[in-house]
């Protein structure tokens, strides 16, 4: 559970302000936002695993 | 190009069958059992989020807010990480207790029929304009396509197929237990539509307009402005609350609770869309910034809401347009669909049975209800289409889209007191839910019914303009403000009753039963009848007969525990038939309980015991510390070596171990909630007895089992009153019951009755060794005198008279030499060992006897391997079995059989010799190795054979018994050591 909470704690604060500034900009890859957003996806199976086990 | 409106309506024609055979195979058992429950369809299916807004109008939304339309997903993603504490309880109640729709649930946890109706008219509101919204973009697609305006026919018949396939498959079942699986897979099918239609137009835009991945990334070096535009708005736009937004829209519009946990078949493929889903959408939103730039490239023209349809239109390819444009039919049908099945059942349960009051019993209830829904289903489609009249060219798509998010997001508060506030009550819930509703109408809605967009009215411009906030984060912010300081405040102030506390320890997993009093009905028998007045005879005795094979129930169960796990399940399939407020009105009223009467405290531990083995919920902290303490105290009560069980001041069983269904051989299952007196013979009537008796002790108890007795021991513990507390924390005394242990004794029997013969034996021995001591001494005197008289005599008739006495005197010799042996201990070492073949001494021994009855037909049949050897005395071990022989063979009718088996186990070779003769009863077997016992006729044997037997074998540090019946035969067992 704690894995869980880590990950949306993590995620809320790369997905909501003041950070998203950071990653917001048009210097940076276009895909950048898709990037940080599979990171998250990814990171999903490893917080939940034991829970599920 | 330009595509004719009618080839359009004959492609979606086409679309909308293909759809059909594909629910209909599924239904049908066409295509493989897996594949409906493969995870991979749970995860597609989900995809119904993705609705017009998500296929057309990210393209818009992305072209005015950049990145911003990427929060639609980026909220639902963070909804998905919370799964395990937000998604898998509300799975677990709406599983646990058959709850259909997040108004069922609502009405369950704050047990009020208000808040079902209002949750249900707050969807209502906040659903059609999102179904007139899919009405609108289908329409408004073929208009792009066609560039003229789309004919009525095309929407009007686009909802009557959509009513058409909500009816045949969305409301096929009555019973949430039946999943729609024919709607489920056509719905994941309609996803991957949706999916493959966005790839191919991006791939088509990189490809064929950009020249690759190469080109996209030098037009966008050239056209900085084009990615900028893509992130400005973003930083400055309403990120935070969309976020918040589509956070509650993922598992709370109707149609996501309908497909998450309503259609879920199994809990375990919730973990796999925790993440599959997100990547679904993922994919699907990769598409979205391509497709602008090839549309801004390309300088298409085409409203930004539908540059999909503009990119696949500009690459000339017919089958590529009508592919993406029926991947938007997809979109907006999956929604409508499963949308209207949802509100459906909310509304026939929240709204119309609260308002008709009572069900007319004269009408099947299954068909009333089925046939209630599908007229639903056809009034929403049809309502949505008519709010798509009124409203067809006020807003962006997103708009009607975010007033929906805005609307469901008014249940956030509720579900969030649902599962982790126990103090949360219906009071605060219905004040939180009207106060977050009014300030959405009044924000959103009434500007968009004065004509002008969602939240543009001139009164809200000012209230932006004051409050310095974009429209949707003030909307969103102070309506959610709003209802959660009304919720909170009023379930603070206000209380909860009884029912209203049980539901929130249920719903927070506080307590895992409610049960606490008896029923009045006393059989199952009593059940249908008691609920026909309120269901009709048909209905009720159909769920009766359901829910008692739900519970694997006999016909007959008088049980108190069963009979309340029995109204327990009726209430639970009432509630996916009528909602959880009715069912429970049903059961309440139909099915009373004797609220003066609890359940003793042991057959509710016994309950709660069931329910916490069958719970998969994790227990944490000092739950879990006391689930183990309970797991290692009953698992020592199980593993004892007596049988233990507990009987309920009811009389009713609640605990019975492994070695109690091993020694009585009543099974666990049969024993457990069964009455004591109605064991089986002769456990009921012993335990029974027992039970009432004031004895605490009974040491041997002789029972008859499988024709063999056996003896028992038991022991009787009868607690007094214990300190238990309820649900609400106070406390009270109650009796615990009785538990009985129970103990074999038939070893101990036995080995003491093996302990007194042998003490017999060894008095008897002791006396004859002094008898034979004492009559030994004279008698070989007498012999002396006698052969000294015999020499002296010379008178030949007086020397035959002296012989007569030496042979008395021998014969005396004879007797006591026996009674000499049988009684001597320790004399082993006396005995002239070695090593012989067992099989040649028993053949000896057969001749001999044989030789001594030549008349007698008797067949001695002898298996024994010759490889068998013995260690021992071979002339006395003759004697041995000549002894057993010539009892046999005195015993046996002539022409029978003795059959001698030698068989070896381990060290030890046993000989059982076997004969069919008239046999002896147990008081006489008992005593046959003591000296002068004898079955023969005075004169035929002296009776003491089988004594001196006795002393030969155990000299040899062997075993002897008898197993006799009379007229069966009898059987000696002789054990001896074996030769290595």
């Amino acid at each position: 559970m704690e894995r869980t909470f880590l990950l949306f704690g993590l995620s809320l604060l790369v997905l909501a302000f003041p950070v998203t500034g950071w990653w917001l900009r048009a210097t940076l890859p276009w895909y950048l936002p898709f990037l940080i957003w599979l990171v998250i996806i990814l990171l999903i199976p490893w917080a939940h695993r034991r829970i599920d086990n | 190009m330009i595509l004719s409106a009618p080839g359009l309506f004959l492609s979606s024609l086409l679309y909308l069958s293909l759809l059909f055979l594909v629910a209909y195979a599924t239904e049908k058992h066409w295509l493989p059992a897996w594949l409906p429950r493969h995870p991979a369809i749970y995860v597609l299916s989900l995809g119904v989020y993705a609705t017009t807004w998500s296929f057309y109008g990210s393209a818009g939304y992305a072209d005015s807010n950049g990145f911003m339309f990427l929060t639609v997903y980026l909220g639902l993603t963070l909804a998905f990480i919370l799964s395990p504490v937000l998604l898998s309880p509300i799975l677990r109640l709406v599983r646990e207790y058959q709850l259909t729709s997040l108004a069922d649930l609502f009405a369950f946890r704050f047990r009020s029929q208000t808040a079902g109706v209002l949750v249900t008219l707050f969807m209502l509101a906040g659903t059609l304009p999102y179904i007139s919204l899919q009405i609108r973009a289908v329409t408004e697609s073929a208009s792009v396509l066609t560039q003229q305006f789309a004919p009525q026919y095309l929407s009007l018949s686009f909802c009557v197929l959509i009513v058409l396939f909500g009816v045949l498959f969305g409301a096929r079942h009555i019973s949430p237990r039946e999943k729609h699986q024919g709607l489920v897979v056509a719905i994941a099918f309609e996803s991957l539509v949706k999916l493959l239609a966005l790839i191919l137009v991006a791939v088509v835009a990189i490809t064929g307009i950009f020249g690759g991945i190469g080109g996209l990334g030098e037009w966008l070096d050239s056209h900085p402005e084009a990615l900028e535009a893509m992130y400005t708005p973003a930083r400055e736009g309403p990120w935070v609350s969309v976020l918040i937004l589509s956070f509650a829209a993922a598992f709370l519009l109707p149609r996501q609770f309908h497909m998450l946990f309503t259609e879920n078949i199994s809990p375990g493929t919730l973990s796999r869309a925790a993440w599959g889903f997100p990547l679904f959408l993922l994919v699907l939103n990769l598409a979205i910034p391509i497709v602008l730039w090839a549309a801004i490239k390309q300088n298409l023209g085409t409203v930004p809401d539908y540059h999909v349809l503009g990119i696949a239109r500009h690459t000339g390819s017919a089958a590529l347009t009508i592919f993406v444009f029926l991947g938007g039919v997809s979109a907006a049908s999956a929604m409508i669909i499963v949308s209207t099945l949802a509100l459906a059942g909310m509304t026939v349960n929240h709204l119309i049975l609260p308002a008709t009051g009572t069900l007319d019993t004269s009408v099947n209830l299954y068909r009333w209800l089925l046939w209630g829904r599908r007229t639903i289903i056809a009034v929403l489609v049809f309502a949505g289409y008519g709010f798509f009249l009124a409203f067809e060219r006020s807003s962006q798509l997103v708009q009607l889209g975010l007033i929906s998010f805005v609307a469901v997001a008014q249940f956030l508060p509720g579900i969030i007191g649902t599962l982790f506030w126990p103090g949360a009550n219906r009071n605060g819930f219905i004040a939180g839910l009207v106060g977050g509703g009014l300030t959405w109408f009044i924000v959103l809605i009434l500007p968009l019914l004065a004509g002008a967009g969602p939240g543009e009215g001139p009164a809200q411009a000012a209230l932006w303009e004051i409050a310095g906030q974009n429209k949707w984060t003030f909307s969103t912010l102070v309506s959610l403000s709003i209802n959660g300081t009304l919720f909170v405040l009023l379930s603070v102030l206000t209380g909860q009753d009884a029912a209203e506390r049980e539901a929130a320890a249920l719903c927070a997993q506080q307590i895992l039963t409610p049960y606490r009093s008896r029923m009045r009905l006393t059989s199952s028998r009593e059940f249908a009848p008691a609920l026909a007045p309120a269901l009709g005879t048909q209905t009720a005795e159909h769920e009766v007969q359901r829910a008692r094979h739900d519970l694997q129930m006999a016909e007959e169960e008088t049980n108190t525990q069963a009979l309340a796990r029995l109204r327990e399940r009726i209430e639970r399939n009432l509630s996916g038939l009528l909602g959880p407020h009715f069912a429970r009105d049903v059961v309440e009223t139909r099915l009373p309980i004797d609220r003066d009467h609890k359940l003793p405290v042991a057959e509710r531990m016994r309950f709660m015991e069931e329910r916490l083995e069958a719970s998969r919920s994790h227990l944490r902290g000092l739950a879990a510390q006391l689930d183990t303490m309970r797991r290692y105290h009953r698992q020592v009560l199980e593993d004892l070596p007596v049988g233990v069980c507990s009987i309920a001041s009811t009389g009713s069983i609640t605990t019975w171990n492994g070695v109690m269904s091993t020694l009585s051989g009543v099974d666990k299952s049969k024993a457990l909630d069964s009455q004591v007196d109605q064991l089986p013979v002769p456990w009921g009537e012993l335990l029974k007895q027992f039970l009432d008796s004031d004895q605490r002790e009974i040491h041997k108890k002789l029972v008859h089992l499988e024709g063999r007795p056996r003896w028992f021991g038991l022991l009787k513990a009868t607690p007094g009153n214990a300190a238990t507390t309820n649900d609400t924390g106070s406390s009270a005394a109650e009796p615990l019951g009785t538990s009985i242990l129970l103990q074999d004794l038939t070893n101990v029997h036995l080995l003491e009755d093996q302990l007194a013969h042998n003490e017999r034996l060894a008095s008897i021995g002791r006396f004859a060794s002094g008898v034979a001591h004492e009559i030994g001494n004279p008698v070989t005197g007498i012999a002396c005198l006698a052969q000294n008289l015999k020499e002296e005599i010379r008178d030949s008739e007086m020397r035959e008279e002296v012989q007569g006495i030496l042979q008395q005197t021998e014969r005396i010799n004879n007797i006591v030499q026996t009674l000499v042996n049988f009684s001597r201990r320790g004399d082993a070492d006396k005995l002239e060992k070695h090593r012989f073949d067992l099989r040649g001494c028993l053949e000896e021994a057969t001749e001999l006897v044989r030789l001594s009855q030549p008349n007698k037909n008797i067949d001695v049949l002898i298996d024994c391997d010759p490889q068998l050897n013995i260690e021992g005395d071979r002339q006395r071990l003759c004697q041995v079995f000549v002894n057993i022989l010539t009892n046999s063979y005195d015993a046996s009718p002539a022409g029978s059989s003795v059959r001698v088996l030698a068989s070896k186990s381990a060290e030890l070779i046993q000989v059982s010799l076997r004969d069919h003769g008239h046999g002896m009863p147990d008081e006489l077997s008992a005593r046959i190795f003591e000296p002068f016992v004898t079955t023969k006729q005075p004169g035929d044997g002296t009776g003491l054979g089988m004594a001196l037997t006795y002393g030969i074998v155990r000299d040899h540090g062997g075993e002897i018994e008898v197993d006799s019946a009379p007229g069966v035969g009898t059987e000696v067992r002789v054990v001896l050591q074996g030769a290595p």
